[in-house]
């Protein structure tokens, strides 16, 4: 038998007043994935991270984490769980120090030798006051305390937003350099997404509260291609195969991302649907590029 | 530790870059039989990959015979394994056709491509 997963919904939904935040979202989350939760802001996807956190209540459905109701979650289950959102809220009075010793009682796996490496791979100063640190260092204090306790879930609300490169991949080498020793199960949702293509394994894309897509990364980048030619037809609404996702055209070029590769297939339909097809190009498509053609599709259908 | 040599290409499948890379490493001579193999905490932070991904691409390799795993020592290179018959037709008969129909496709000589499989087989 399969261990439970440390997530799980079933038509799991959310209202606020008229607008549906989240749509009924079934998810399966098992213990040891990392989840990118990609999709445009007001997707859905800091609803569903609150949901989790039991920040808020479900109108609808089903919900739980390590098999409990978010909200009826006991305080040993919430600390094992590491939570980071983009506008965190970060006692600007505490130095940092003061800080750590705040949370430290909170957490019994706390590692105090795993918080000061951080601390010291991160640069931060234990003496300075929190209001006193630029947005970069708050971000990395708020990475200090939500790792220190070896976690065993990770929940990243953009965690990277606004942050500087520089400041973005100390973090990012921090997480992967503990990645591969801890047992972290991670949902992290990003607009960075290049950064969180080899964070995770698994891709969840949201759109309008919906889940449009969920696959494993590596198979999703197997079958999906940017394809690109030079035709005389003209785009005809409607006509083309389903998986050829936003297909885009103007002086004679096409684009499209085809979600669905298979050569034989392609040659089939490509003959059928763009005969005169010119200087064809078919290359690798990154998940960025798999995600704006997802989301671009659904908006014109 | 020692690093194989990846060259990450966005949009191709991680594990099988992953993968690749070691093969080539292996067959290559620049990793030899005997010597330590990279672990997947070693790959998986230098690179900047998921450790998941990493594993599995090592699983492969031990499942191929190119590595093997010492308890207390960690991974190692093994004697390149003999080819089975169908690892061998697999790669005459079907992978060489497809290459020879992406040359023809383009429009190469058999001369072209040859120039090109000599290259690679020196460089390797």
């Amino acid at each position: 038998m399969s261990p439970s997963p440390v997530i799980h919904t079933k038509a799991l939904a959310k209202r606020y007043r008229r607008t549906e935040a989240l749509a009924p979202v079934d998810l399966e989350i098992p213990s040891g994935s990392a989840v990118a939760l990609l999709g445009r802001n007001g997707a859905g996807k800091t609803t569903l991270l609150r949901i989790l956190m039991g920040f808020l209540s479900p109108s609808a459905g089903e919900v739980s984490v390590f098999g409990t109701r978010p909200v009826l979650l006991t305080e040993a289950q919430k600390a094992q769980i590491g939570y980071i959102a983009d506008a965190q809220d970060l006692p600007g009075w505490m130095t940092i120090e003061q800080y750590l010793a705040f949370l430290r009682p909170f957490y019994p796996t706390w590692d105090e030798a795993l918080a000061s490496r951080l601390r010291g791979l991160f640069a931060l100063p234990r003496d300075r006051r929190i209001r006193h640190l630029s947005r970069g260092q708050r971000v990395k204090v708020a990475f200090l305390g939500a790792l220190s306790f070896h976690p065993k879930l990770l929940l990243l609300d953009e965690p990277f937003g606004g942050l500087d490169p520089a400041v973005r991949d100390e973090i990012l080498d921090a997480l992967f350099d503990l990645m591969s020793r801890e047992e972290w199960t991670i949902l992290v949702s990003s607009h960075e997404i290049d950064e969180v293509e080899r964070l995770c394994d698994q891709v969840l894309i949201m759109d309008d509260g919906k889940v449009v897509l969920r696959d494993e990364r590596d198979p999703l980048l197997a079958r999906s291609r940017c394809v690109s030619l030079h035709t005389a037809a003209s785009l005809a609404p409607g006509g083309l195969p389903a998986h050829w996702w936003n297909p885009q055209g103007g002086d004679g070029r096409i684009t499209f991302l085809d979600s669905n590769h298979e050569p034989e297939r392609f040659q089939a339909d490509l003959a059928r649907h763009f005969p005169d097809a010119r200087h064809l190009s078919i290359e690798p498509a990154p998940l960025k590029a798999i995600t704006r053609a997802l989301l671009r599709s659904a908006k014109t259908e | 530790m020692r690093l194989i040599p990846i060259d990450f290409k966005a949009g191709l499948p991680v594990y099988e870059q992953v993968l690749y890379a070691a093969r080539k490493a292996i067959v290559s001579g620049e990793f030899k039989a005997g010597d330590p193999f990279p672990s997947v905490r070693a790959l998986s932070s230098e690179y900047r990959l998921n450790p998941n991904t990493v594993q599995k691409a090592l699983t492969a390799l031990k499942n191929e015979g190119l590595i093997e795993s010492l308890p207390g020592v960690g991974n190692r290179v093994c004697v390149l394994p003999e080819a089975s018959r169908r690892d061998i037709n697999l790669l005459l008969d079907d992978q060489i056709e497809a290459v020879v129909v992406r040359a023809k496709q383009h429009g190469l000589s058999l001369d072209e491509v040859q120039t090109a499989l000599r290259h690679h087989w020196k460089n390797l």
